[in-house]
């Protein structure tokens, strides 16, 4: 194969050694004419060669096992299952639908009770209620002797309003409590999830990225960790 | 001070002055303890007052070189405390240029060392601006924080500094984290040491200066500037900018007021609105990005249950240290929320940006 | 159209509709899976990026081969669903990268910096410390290619390709396969000439 014997410039003649698919190949040459004559343009050839011959000596490596484990019936499954979720429209009924359809046609009595009980988040008492609770062990005394000083220093009378007062004013404040609790019992129009760091990681590479920026760092120590977080299981 | 703020106190005839001021602060501190218990504020201590105001500025006036170290901890149940140590040279050239290069990285890393050293470069915008102690809004710093325990004369780095400690005021609610111990140098207001407890006094990162020179010579150090913001007008026409309708929360934590909104661009086709929060010290981020995705995530969680976990009406709640991030998609629109806020609190803000 | 030679394969999996990979789907599987993981590796420049874009094209092939019809070269199919989840890949990182926080006016401060690092767990057999060495080298300048570059790049002298299914693959002219190519090789040639000198000259 030889390189076009015709050429008007250097930037012509090398445009048109792209027309033969065999130029810069083994045993090719730039042909008489331009690519021999011009120096710069018969050292542009040589460099191609040498281009040419480095890509063909890249290594070619297999697909490693790891693609067949990936490909698995079950993921191509999934990948059918996706080509369907992606030809919906954007409105999708949410996926505790699905849940509760299935309860409410398995005719189980009780699950719907059950799964929101089961749901419900087993706190640990803080350190600081068992604190209280040892300090209050530790002045358990003292306020049993301010009551007898109280009663012994009060008229019955008088007392039995005081307490009667004082009765309807705890009465009225556990009330109160209960129902500031009722009102501030979450009401969220969204199923909320936790998830550790490296599941964010798979669902947001944003929300990752952002978090690990802003935490200096520590999302990824902790996603690379794989270690469920600390006071975790919050839900 | 614990490990690596190694602080001391020093009797140079420079801290007389300083340590006079100091002793006013203690006696107006007295006087305010006997006078009911009320609380420590900034207020009450105007050398520090002015010192924290100058400090809003003070990398973008002063020039400086330094090297630093910060630290971040990570705590674990079952593994206990995780430490990342990253060294870090600093230069500002006093006119709003910075330069944050890391120098060596050592602890936990939770990757290669040279992927990781690349990484803080390309975070190192983000870094300057957002991960370190500083008073963003000094009203409500003012008005957010108390002082807990009497400003001292310290020394950080071969420097003079007023070393104080600061948490969110009683009654708020506390942010997770957010009990800072914060040396500013006396002169120059340059923040030289810092560390970051939670409320069960864990600590949660600490940045210190190992040196750091006023007049330096800047000379082959290339300068970054905070990039002009795309400023979101979220009172004209956002969607002009955006090309939809930015969610705003309407509910925010208690102590935060909106800050700054910005359109960040993801590529050419995708645009976020960022809505930027602060309670004077912390930051709280909201983003919106518009239609979500129909692929979030890479093939490998080609998974059914990643499909079914993927719904529109779920937000997924992750805890980092004092971090606390919520994410999801509703009604095909994303959004993510991220703060030191605890997690109710977080769902209530996202919850009140939704349509 | 074309004398196809996987014109068998493609109809068994036409009726047999599913069956993963223990059904006809193995069969183009197996002679395509090489293929398309080195087309997918050169293109996205590391083995894990390479695993998940080949993963991805399997996917799709058996998503669609149902709608397959002849109309080019099952060959050439197979490369443009490769070359685009390749591509496609990397601009998803590259997305992400923004997640790297610097913000949009600061992206082309360092391009790629952190995504174009080479792999260096990739299980290739190299001859020579310096064949190692102009591996990385070549890999690195086909990373620094455009999309549509580093796809004809590696079409032509990885898959060695002929124009004419270059041109199918990509769903362009043999005009515009020409052109691209000569584009590929002046940006080659400007990153790699003082280095293909030094390996095969000095």
């Amino acid at each position: 194969m030889t390189a076009p014997s015709e050429p008007s410039t250097c930037r012509e003649w090398r445009d048109a050694c792209f027309d033969s698919e065999a130029a810069f190949g083994p045993g090719s040459s730039p042909g008489a004419g331009h690519g021999s004559e011009c120096a710069a343009c018969a050292d542009w050839w040589g460099r191609q060669c040498r281009l040419v011959a480095a890509f063909r000596d890249l290594q070619r490596s297999a697909a490693p096992a790891a693609l067949d484990q990936r490909l698995g019936s079950e993921q191509l499954a999934a990948a059918r299952t996706r080509a369907v979720l992606e030809h919906l429209s954007v409105l999708h009924a949410p996926a505790v639908l699905d849940r509760l359809v299935g309860e409410e046609i398995s005719g189980q009595p009780g699950t719907t009770v059950g799964r929101f009980a089961t749901d419900l988040a087993r706190l640990q008492a803080p350190a600081a209620l068992e604190r209280a609770l040892a300090d209050s062990a530790a002045i358990a005394d003292e306020p049993a002797a301010a009551a007898r000083e109280f009663r012994t220093s009060i008229p019955g009378g008088l007392r039995r309003r005081w307490i009667g007062a004082a009765g309807a004013l705890a009465a009225g404040l556990l009330a109160l409590v209960v129902l500031r609790a009722g009102s501030d019992e979450p009401n969220y129009r969204f199923e909320v999830v936790e998830l550790d760091a490296a599941q964010l990681r798979e669902q947001s590479p944003l929300g990752f990225r952002f978090a690990d920026a802003v935490s200096g760092g520590a999302v990824a120590v902790r996603a690379a960790l794989g270690e469920s977080p600390a006071g975790g299981g919050r839900k | 001070m614990s490990a690596g703020f190694s602080a001391r106190f020093t009797h140079g005839a420079a801290l007389r002055a300083l340590c006079a001021g100091v002793l006013g602060v203690c006696l107006l501190w007295a006087v305010g303890c006997g006078q009911g218990g009320a609380k420590l504020t900034v207020m009450q201590s105007p050398g520090l007052l002015q010192l924290v105001a100058k400090a809003q500025q003070a990398p973008l006036t002063t020039a400086h070189l330094g090297q630093r170290t910060v630290h971040v901890y990570v705590h674990g149940v079952n593994q206990g405390a995780h430490h990342l140590a990253t060294i870090e040279r600093i230069a500002t050239d006093g006119q709003g240029g910075y330069s944050l290069v890391a120098e060596s990285a050592a602890g936990d890393l939770p990757m290669d060392p040279i992927d990781f050293l690349a990484q803080h470069a390309d975070n190192a915008a983000f870094y300057h601006r957002f991960r370190d102690f500083m008073v963003r809004d000094l009203e409500l710093f003012l008005e957010n924080y108390e002082l807990t325990t009497m400003p001292v004369a310290t020394t950080v780095a071969g420097r003079d500094c007023v070393q104080f400690s600061c948490q969110r005021v009683a009654g708020a609610q506390v942010a997770q984290g957010g009990v800072f111990t914060v040396s500013v140098d006396a002169e120059t207001a340059f923040v030289l040491a810092y560390e970051e407890r939670d409320t069960s006094g864990q600590l949660v990162a600490a940045m210190q200066y190992d040196s750091v020179d006023y007049a330096p010579n800047l000379q082959g150090i290339v300068f970054k500037t905070v990039p002009p913001e795309q400023v979101l007008d979220l009172d004209g026409n956002p969607e002009d900018q955006l090309g939809f309708k930015p969610y705003q929360p309407k509910q925010l934590p208690r102590g935060y007021e909106f800050s700054t909104a910005r359109v960040l661009s993801e590529g050419p086709l995708r645009h976020w609105a960022c809505l930027e929060y602060t309670d004077g010290v912390e930051k709280l981020f909201f983003l919106h990005g518009g239609s979500a995705p129909k692929m979030l995530v890479a093939p490998q969680a080609w998974t059914p249950q990643f499909f079914q976990e993927n719904s529109p009406y779920r937000m997924y709640v992750t805890h980092v240290g004092p971090w606390t991030t919520v994410q999801g998609v509703w009604q095909g629109q994303y959004v993510v929320a991220v703060g030191k806020q605890p997690q109710h609190e977080m769902l209530e803000l996202v919850e009140s940006a939704l349509p | 159209m074309y004398p196809d030679p996987d014109h068998s394969f493609v109809l068994a999996c036409q009726e047999a509709g599913s069956g993963g990979l223990d059904g006809p789907f193995r069969g183009l599987y197996d002679r395509y899976k090489d293929r398309v993981y080195n087309v997918c590796f050169r293109i996205t420049g590391n083995a894990s990026d390479a695993l998940d874009a080949s993963q991805e094209t399997f996917g799709i092939l058996y998503r669609k081969i149902g709608e397959f019809r002849f109309h080019s070269r099952f060959s050439s199919w197979v490369y443009r669903i490769a070359v685009n989840a390749s591509i496609d890949l990397k601009r998803r990182q590259s997305s992400r990268r923004f997640a790297s926080l610097e913000w949009a006016s600061e992206s082309g401060d360092s391009p790629g910096r952190s995504q174009d690092v080479l792999d260096e767990n990739i299980e290739m057999p190299m001859a020579s410390a310096s064949r190692h060495e102009l591996e990385r080298e070549v890999q690195l300048a086909i990373t620094r290619l455009s999309p549509k570059l580093r796809a004809i790049t590696v079409l032509r002298y990885v898959e060695n390709l002929s124009y004419e299914e270059i041109a199918e693959a990509l769903d362009i002219s043999i005009g515009t396969v020409k052109s691209r190519l000569a584009r590929a090789h002046d940006a080659l040639d400007r990153e790699l000439g003082p280095v293909l000198h030094k390996h095969y000259l000095g």
